[in-house]
């Protein structure tokens, strides 16, 4: 056991870090909770009635729970089948499937949103196609309300429980069912007895997940859900902040806010619950080489029926934006001289506002991804080598925070963002500024590379650095010359990693941006509502093909690093 | 338990998306195992010997040839035979034991009997006798997550033991236990074997497990058998410089022939299905034993494999040996290991008893070979 000395540098630092800690994160939330509970002033639950039966929103918290629900559902089941097929079998073209089935969760969803409304909308091209081949005199789908909400959740969300999946049945040791086959089972009997309950708490970790981001999601029932009357708690939280006539609709805003957090508060508990009982599955000894399950002569219609959900999943929206950005006019039949680019170039010369909200957003993008990266480099690294009693404390935060980012809903960390700083704090003004903006991205972001920067120090062996040591190098030389390259694929990747939601963020912005200091995310949401749809097209493909590049260049780095 | 056929037996794995080429990774392997018979297919990792277990076991078909258990062909492409895995009532133990962390041990081992509709009176019954067998009473009640390694293994025997199936498929059972235990298991595994009158087919890459174990072996390299016999056979008459080599502590050193025995100079000669033949080596010649001496003309290039419980280092100058010099020596409990080199730098093991005096570096000694076993260079 080593006695540390804590110089007084250290503590200066920690002293620091503890306030920027209490500042940033702390005071926010009492004081989200302070609104919530109070009127006037004065201690009161009338903020929290409008959510129970026979109150103004018990509809939005109803339809919040049955979309919650109901895209957990279909994302699960579509994670799973794709998961297993693309982990498990010899279904061709594997790598291509696991990489595009991902894209959706890259594209924002209010982007995505509004891509399927070029083809299920009252005007989309599915809906027009039916009217013409059937005759029909009113569009036969209506993206408008419940079922357009979940159906475009489902579709955004299901990627992430697809990546967890996916990992899970790969490392999944093969011999669990092969030996439930030998043993008498049939194929779909090892699956129910062995493959399902095996991955259960995958399963069940992966699902937490999707219900927390579906119902703290904002531009998808915004986008379709309000048209269609089918108003949720994040939708509400947005109508409470913009309307005037209510005194009370900041306080009730933060009361919704709130519930929003428990649910994300309870939904971590539960994933963590998850992943305890995870490593019981991985208890027992080496995994074999998985070998893939073959899928005889369904190999090639598997394929096949892989290729077309791409199609219809993924391109199809997308292509639709497309068609839409570069047609002369709606409604011209889609022919060579009814092309332009003119839209993409409309997008910037007749609106200021784009140039002005994509300089923000980049430069947002830029200062919250250095800032965050450097913030999780010092603590990783004082986490690792630091004296022991701070280093323990930095292990505890680290675990804490890596499962955080998807648990606290943007919507909250907006009200909360508000009712801090509407008023100086400390003789700061941040409200109507940019810097609101950047506080509150901070707020959001700054925990989201923690996780790979720790995993990547983590799988550096300790073994490496020593023998730097003995070498002769210093402390901070062997840092530099060997941690530091070893750890920059997962550093740069963390980086993307915020810059890339940073970059197209919604949710908090269309409750903290003023004029001057509008976002691209916003931009793009209201030129979308605004209904000019060559223009919000041409837009959209602006976005995706940035957050495209953005996943590429992610991509390039990681897989050159594996190659390490 | 059953006699298990394998007749002109070729896989090819195909392109999973992952591997670019098609690789083989069984070409033409015949061979069969004998009811009650202990077999084993030993080879490096990626010698096809895995592979083979896996299409005996049928989680994939094989491009051709054909698989029987018993009087059941159940592999046969040019019939479209493929019986699953489920039909073939074999029994398997993988290296990860792949005992199910959900289900109780107990549940583990009685899963075959419920697959198969078993009365529950009779699974309990039976489930105790089988785990019974593996010295696991009174740990029926517990979960994977609470037993040792070791425990988790004899779990994942009982359950494969359970159904009394035709045959046993052992993939690399013991390579995950520590050394004591694995030594403690080969006995245990062996002495059930025996017992039960069971069929196993044992997969490993560790030489000393194959020949402690086995009635018969089966040496495969890059997808084709190499050798096939008992122990002694494969230990005593190694079929190829890879096959001295993979059986360890051979030391293998090149040479000209120099033609036929004419005198046994290095004591009686042994029974030897060929012949003997001398190859030029440091400054002497060294007689051999050669399976087709037709094939070593004088003159050829010969590789020659010397065990090392065969060579023994005498005192320099004496008559009948090589001279040597000593590079280390190593004592190793119960007996020296002597590393010498000849005069044209080639490098031999010998073993010494306990008694004998070390030997400091550089020292000039006489090295005598016994018994050697002689290729012709293209067998490389």
């Amino acid at each position: 056991m080593r006695t540390s000395t804590v110089k007084p540098g250290t503590v200066a630092a920690f002293l620091a870090a503890a306030a920027l800690l209490f500042l940033l994160y702390i005071r926010p939330f009492i004081r989200l909770g302070l609104i919530a509970f109070t009127r006037d002033g004065i201690f009161s639950w009338e903020n929290l009635r409008v959510i129970l039966p026979g109150g103004s929103d018990f509809r939005a918290l109803m339809n919040s729970l049955l979309t919650g629900t109901a895209t957990t559902l279909i994302a699960v089941i579509i994670a799973i089948v794709l998961a297993y097929l693309l982990a498990r079998t010899n279904v061709p073209g594997a790598r291509f499937f696991s990489w595009v089935f991902v894209v959706p969760y890259f594209i924002p969803p209010f982007i995505t949103a509004f891509a399927w409304t070029r083809l299920f909308g009252p005007v989309g091209y599915y809906n027009r196609f039916l009217v013409w081949l059937f005759h029909l005199s009113e569009p036969p789908i209506s993206i408008y309300g419940a079922g357009g909400v979940i159906a475009v959740s489902a579709l955004y969300t299901f990627p992430v429980a697809f990546l967890i999946l996916r990992k899970a049945m790969m490392q999944m040791d093969s011999g669990l069912e092969e030996s439930a086959r030998i043993s008498g089972a049939s194929g779909i009997r090892a699956a129910a007895d062995i493959g399902i309950p095996t991955l259960l708490p995958s399963i069940g970790a992966a699902a937490v997940i999707v219900f927390v981001t579906s119902v703290s999601m904002f531009g998808i029932p915004a986008i379709l859900g309000v048209p269609g009357r089918f108003v949720v708690l994040t939708t509400r939280i947005y109508a409470y902040v913009g309307s005037f006539g209510n005194p009370w609709g900041f306080n009730i805003a933060a009361g919704l806010s709130l519930v929003l957090l428990v649910t994300g508060a309870l939904g971590l508990r539960l994933q963590q619950y998850f992943i305890r009982h995870e490593r019981f599955v991985t208890v027992s000894g080496k995994s074999s080489a998985a070998t893939p399950v073959s899928l005889g002569r369904y190999r090639w219609p598997v394929f096949a029926a892989l290729l077309l959900a791409t199609i219809a999943g993924v391109f199809a929206p997308i292509l639709a934006i497309l068609v839409t950005a570069v047609s002369r006019a709606l409604g011209l039949s889609f022919t060579w001289n009814n092309l332009t680019l003119a839209h993409f170039w409309r997008v910037f010369s007749a609106m200021p506002v784009v140039t002005r909200a994509l300089g923000n957003s980049v430069l947002l993008g830029v200062t919250i991804s250095s800032l965050s990266s450097a913030v999780a480099i010092v603590v990783v690294f004082v986490r690792r080598f630091g004296a022991q009693r701070i280093a323990r404390i930095g292990a505890r935060l680290t675990d804490f925070v890596g499962s955080v980012p998807y648990a606290v809903p943007g919507m909250a960390i907006g009200i909360a963002m508000i009712v801090t700083w509407i008023r100086p704090v400390l003789g700061v003004r941040l409200y109507n500024t940019w810097w609101i903006l950047a506080v509150a991205y901070l707020v959001r972001f700054m925990i989201f590379p923690m996780r790979s920067v720790d995993a990547a120090v983590r799988a550096v062996d300790g073994s490496l650095v020593e023998a730097a040591r003995l070498s002769g190098a210093s402390m901070t030389r062997s840092g530099r010359d060997i941690l530091f390259p070893l750890i920059r694929p997962s550093v740069v990747s963390g980086w993307i990693l915020v810059f890339m939601p940073a970059l197209t963020e919604l949710t908090l912005s269309i409750l903290l941006y003023s004029p001057g200091n509008e976002t691209i995310g916003v931009t793009a949401y209201n030129i979308i509502q605004e209904g000019l749809l060559p223009v919000a097209s041409a837009l959209a493909i602006i976005i995706i093909v940035l957050v495209l590049l953005a996943d590429l260049a992610m991509r390039r780095i990681t897989t050159a690093a594996e190659g390490l | 338990m059953a006699a298990i056929s394998i007749s002109g037996v070729h896989k090819t794995y195909e392109d999973s998306g992952r591997e670019k080429n098609r690789k083989a990774a069984l070409l033409d392997v015949s061979l069969s195992i004998r009811d009650r018979e202990f077999f084993t297919l030993l080879g490096p990792s990626g010698c096809g010997k895995t592979t083979l277990l896996r299409s005996i076991a049928g989680f994939f078909g094989i491009d051709s040839g054909s698989i029987a258990i018993g009087d059941r062909t159940v592999s046969d492409p040019s019939t479209g035979t493929l019986v699953p895995p489920e039909h073939r009532d074999l029994g398997m133990v993988f290296q990860s034991y792949a005992v199910w962390p959900h289900m109780t041990v107990a549940e583990n081992v009685g899963y075959p009997l419920k697959i198969r509709k078993v009365a529950a009176a009779r699974i309990g019954a039976r489930v105790d006798s089988a785990l019974r067998q593996v010295q696991l009473t009174g740990l029926a009640g517990r979960y994977p997550a609470q037993l040792s390694g070791g425990q988790q293994q004899r779990v994942a025997l009982a359950r494969s033991l359970v159904m009394e199936p035709a045959a046993l498929l052992l993939d690399e059972p013991l390579s995950n236990l520590d050394a004591r235990l694995r030594a403690e298991m080969r006995f245990e595994l062996k002495e059930l074997q025996q017992r039960l009158g069971l069929t196993i087919v044992y997969v490993t890459h560790d030489q000393e497990e194959a020949l402690a174990m086995s009635d018969r072996i089966a040496v495969m390299s890059e997808g084709r058998l190499v050798q096939l016999g008992t122990p002694q056979e494969i230990h005593r008459q190694p079929a190829s410089e890879f096959v001295a080599r993979f059986l360890g502590r051979n030391s293998i050193i090149t040479g000209p022939v120099n033609g036929p025995e004419k005198v046994p100079v290095n004591g009686p000669a042994l029974d030897s299905p060929g012949g003997r033949i001398t190859v030029a080596a440091g400054s002497g010649l060294i007689t051999a034993d050669a399976r087709e001496p037709e094939r070593l003309p004088p003159g050829s290039d010969a590789i020659v494999s010397i065990r090392y419980t065969a060579a023994k280092i005498l005192e320099s100058g004496a008559p009948g040996a090589l001279p040597a010099t000593i590079r280390v020596s190593t004592f190793m409990g119960d007996y020296w290991l002597h590393e010498v080199e000849l005069s044209d730098g080639q490098v031999v093991i010998a073993r010494g008893e306990t008694d004998e005096p070390s030997y400091e570096r550089g020292r000039a000694v006489a090295l005598q070979i016994s018994r050697a076993h002689v290729f012709p260079a293209e067998f490389r």
